[in-house]
């Protein structure tokens, strides 16, 4: 497989997950780790690829008044102080050790969506398509 | 809505931005949960959890341009494909039974998971 359709894919699958709310951050960070690119440069790619594709749902959200902006406000205060922590011990750690972080995170992440995969086939059935709404669509 | 205390989303935060600093994903994972407990539910917590990490991701993004980690250029390749994939994930939503989609990732993320803890 050529790279550039590599990168075509592994954009789509991240950009369908995380539209559809499963962090698809982590499908593009594994791709590039796999592929061998530094760990800090993955990251990084992962951090600017969340951009433009977080900005467009975020954008579709607020016009449809799903965004609780008074709720994200101390989350987004908190968070701006956590991420300078987190960068500097990302410059300290060798690639290795954030890798194995990154192992981590994803296995609990992997838990909690079978979880709620269970909790979904026994609500949904086991249909491909969402039966409620008429079924069948191709 | 019951009035609840100010300091744990603070620190919630706190975590998402260290997750988010440190490796460049993982805010969302603690933020939905932390969002759903102060009240906001459902498609909300998803929706406000992107009004969250989108920030974050800019000010950490920008933290790793200046270091010299990592730069917009290198993420130019995967942008269509994930422009087209966010399309195709916004329409597939309503539509099919997600929990396919949920088994499949959770697969996919444990064979991952195994592979990056035991190389």
């Amino acid at each position: 497989m050529p790279g550039w359709m590599g990168a075509v894919l592994a954009g789509a699958a991240a950009g369908a997950l995380g539209a559809m709310g499963l962090g698809g951050g982590g499908v593009l960070l594994l791709w590039l780790a796999f592929s061998g690119m530094d760990q800090l440069a993955a990251q990084g790619v992962n951090l600017f690829f969340i951009l433009p594709v977080g900005a467009a749902g975020l954008w579709l959200h607020r016009k449809n008044g799903l965004v609780a902006w008074r709720a994200a406000l101390p989350m987004g205060v908190g968070g701006l102080a956590g991420l300078g922590a987190g960068v500097a011990l990302a410059g300290r750690l060798p690639g290795t050790a954030l890798s194995k972080l990154l192992g981590l995170l994803l296995a609990v992440v992997a838990v909690r969506e079978g979880w709620g995969a269970v909790t979904l086939f026994r609500r949904n059935g086991a249909g491909l398509w969402r039966s409620s709404s008429g079924g069948g669509a191709e | 809505m019951k009035k609840r205390p100010f300091l744990l989303p603070v620190l919630g935060g706190l975590g998402a931005g260290f997750l988010n600093g440190l490796l460049g994903a993982g805010g969302g994972m603690l933020a939905v949960p932390l969002l759903e407990w102060s009240g906001v539910r459902g498609r909300r917590a998803h929706a406000t959890s992107l009004a969250v990490i989108l920030p974050l991701s800019l000010v950490s993004a920008a933290l790793y341009w200046w270091r010299g980690w990592s730069s917009p250029l290198l993420a130019l390749p995967y942008l269509p494909g994930g422009l087209a994939g966010a399309l195709a994930g916004a329409w597939l939503l309503p539509r099919a039974n997600t929990a396919w989609i949920k088994a499949a990732f959770s697969l996919l993320l444990l064979w991952a998971a195994f592979r990056l803890l035991t190389r």
